[in-house]
């Protein structure tokens, strides 16, 4: 069988296929070149930064007050109530504690070193002896299936109910503890406007970076006129979180209403002062 | 005059071809690694190539790591002469519903051979129409404003951040 191509035909079918393969050959280039896959992003790291103060003098509060007629009696009762779970770790000494519904943390020391103080959490171990319940007034620990018990000494029940941790949540204007009432959070968290106009803040950059968020104004005989804060103040840091982008922010206010206590610290001038919120 | 229709016919022919093979999904990736510095992160997003143009589905939009909206579909077409990037169904994420209308309805750029130097923007939704420029050589953007009834009423904040002209819209300018 004879078949009679037409040349030019011929021809024209071959420029166009070489076309079509440097057009390819281009394009595998491209792709060798290009990304092979996309930016992600997790965003797990805008989780909502924890609460982490290990202050002797915010643990150490009174959670209630006792009746002056009765306050000499409850210390030996209390202790007697404690050595009830098991007998005294009498090498150590409980020097503060803080309680919490799901937990909460002591401080301890051996008596040998009482200023070398260690803060454990619930299972966690100190010296062999495992901490498993943390009570009003002192702490229950565990050793080689043994309960042991370790309380307050009455001097220091007496400091518990003494007037020196309130006298830190005077420090009304230098920092110190404050307590914000829960209904004025949610009042923000869903009057955004309502921050603006009581509040002005505006990020604060060096060398590009954003360093902290400078407070520029605070309308008088609101709500955030009580918190501590002054006009000029930097806030570097939340909850121990270096406030460095619009997302840190953005992560406190979203969560703000989850919160329990805020600590924020602010550069005023050019020294570091801690405000503490208790969220309530 | 047949070997320049030919010469013409081949030169379209490899164009097309180029821009046919062009592995547009690679380009976006490309694309997306050169927003990251800028902050700017499109994740989750499914990208499809339909020959001469590319469709990005069901994006989340993070700024500066915050999440700032979701967006329904970008088509995506390059063609030298003529490119343009049209954007549909923003909705900005609800921590800015306080400052602007969370609904972009649409968002239309486009850069043409004959403009080279500038990049044209428009935008529809809840809060207005917008149309913006973008002057590659100058690098500035501008950014005129006609704002809606809600936004109007509900964003004034937000428009206070804004230079209000004689016409009444209102005009932002950028440079970077």
């Amino acid at each position: 069988m004879n078949i009679n191509f037409n040349p030019s035909l011929m021809r024209f079918v071959r420029n166009v296929l070489i076309i079509i393969l440097v057009a390819k050959a281009l394009s595998l280039v491209m792709l060798w070149y290009f990304a092979y896959e996309g930016v992600h992003y997790h965003p797990n790291s805008s989780k909502l930064p924890e609460y982490k103060r290990y202050n002797a003098n915010n643990i150490i509060k009174p959670t209630k007050k006792p009746d002056p007629k009765t306050a000499s009696e409850p210390t030996s009762e209390e202790a007697q109530e404690l050595a009830a779970y098991g007998p005294n770790i009498s090498n150590m000494v409980l020097k503060g504690l803080f309680k919490r519904k799901t937990g909460g943390m002591v401080i301890i020391a051996l008596k040998a070193k009482p200023n070398d103080s260690e803060v454990i959490g619930i299972d966690e171990v100190y010296q062999g002896y495992t901490l498993t319940k943390i009570l009003e007034n002192g702490a229950i620990f565990d050793k080689g299936g043994q309960t042991f018990s370790l309380y307050f000494s009455e001097e220091q029940q007496q400091d518990r109910y003494t007037s020196k941790p309130s006298s830190a949540r005077q420090q009304s204007d230098d920092g110190g503890i404050k307590q914000v009432a829960k209904t004025d959070i949610t009042h923000y968290a869903k009057n955004v406007k309502q921050i603006w106009k009581d509040i002005g803040i505006v990020e604060v950059k060096k060398e590009g970076k954003i360093t902290g968020f400078k407070v520029t104004r605070i309308k008088a005989n609101t709500p955030f006129s009580n918190l501590g804060l002054r006009k000029g103040d930097i806030i570097i840091k939340a909850n121990n979180k270096p406030m460095t982008s619009y997302k840190d922010a953005i992560a406190i206010y979203k969560g703000i209403d989850k919160l329990e206590a805020l600590e924020l610290i602010v550069l005023r001038n050019n020294q570091e002062t801690e405000i503490v919120y208790e969220i309530y | 005059m047949k070997k320049i229709a030919l010469f013409l016919f081949y030169t379209i022919l490899f164009i097309g071809a180029l821009l046919f093979f062009t592995p547009k999904e690679s380009l976006y990736y490309f694309g997306e690694e050169q927003l990251k510095p800028l902050g700017v992160v499109i994740g989750y997003e499914e990208a499809i190539d339909h020959g001469f143009t590319l469709e990005i589905q069901h994006a989340k939009l993070y700024v500066q790591k915050i999440k700032s909206a979701n967006i329904g579909s970008i088509d995506i077409g390059l063609f030298l002469l003529y490119n343009s990037i049209n954007v549909s169904n923003v909705v900005l994420d609800k921590t800015f519903e306080q400052f602007f209308p969370p609904l972009i309805e649409r968002i239309d750029v486009q850069q043409s051979i004959f403009n080279p130097l500038n990049i044209n923007a428009e935008a529809v939704g809840d809060f207005g129409e917008a149309t913006a420029t973008v002057n590659l050589l100058e690098r500035n953007a501008s950014v005129v404003l006609k704002p809606s009834k809600t936004m109007l009423s509900r964003y004034k904040n937000t428009l206070r951040q804004l230079k209000k002209s004689k016409e009444g819209d209102y005009r932002y300018e950028y440079k970077f």
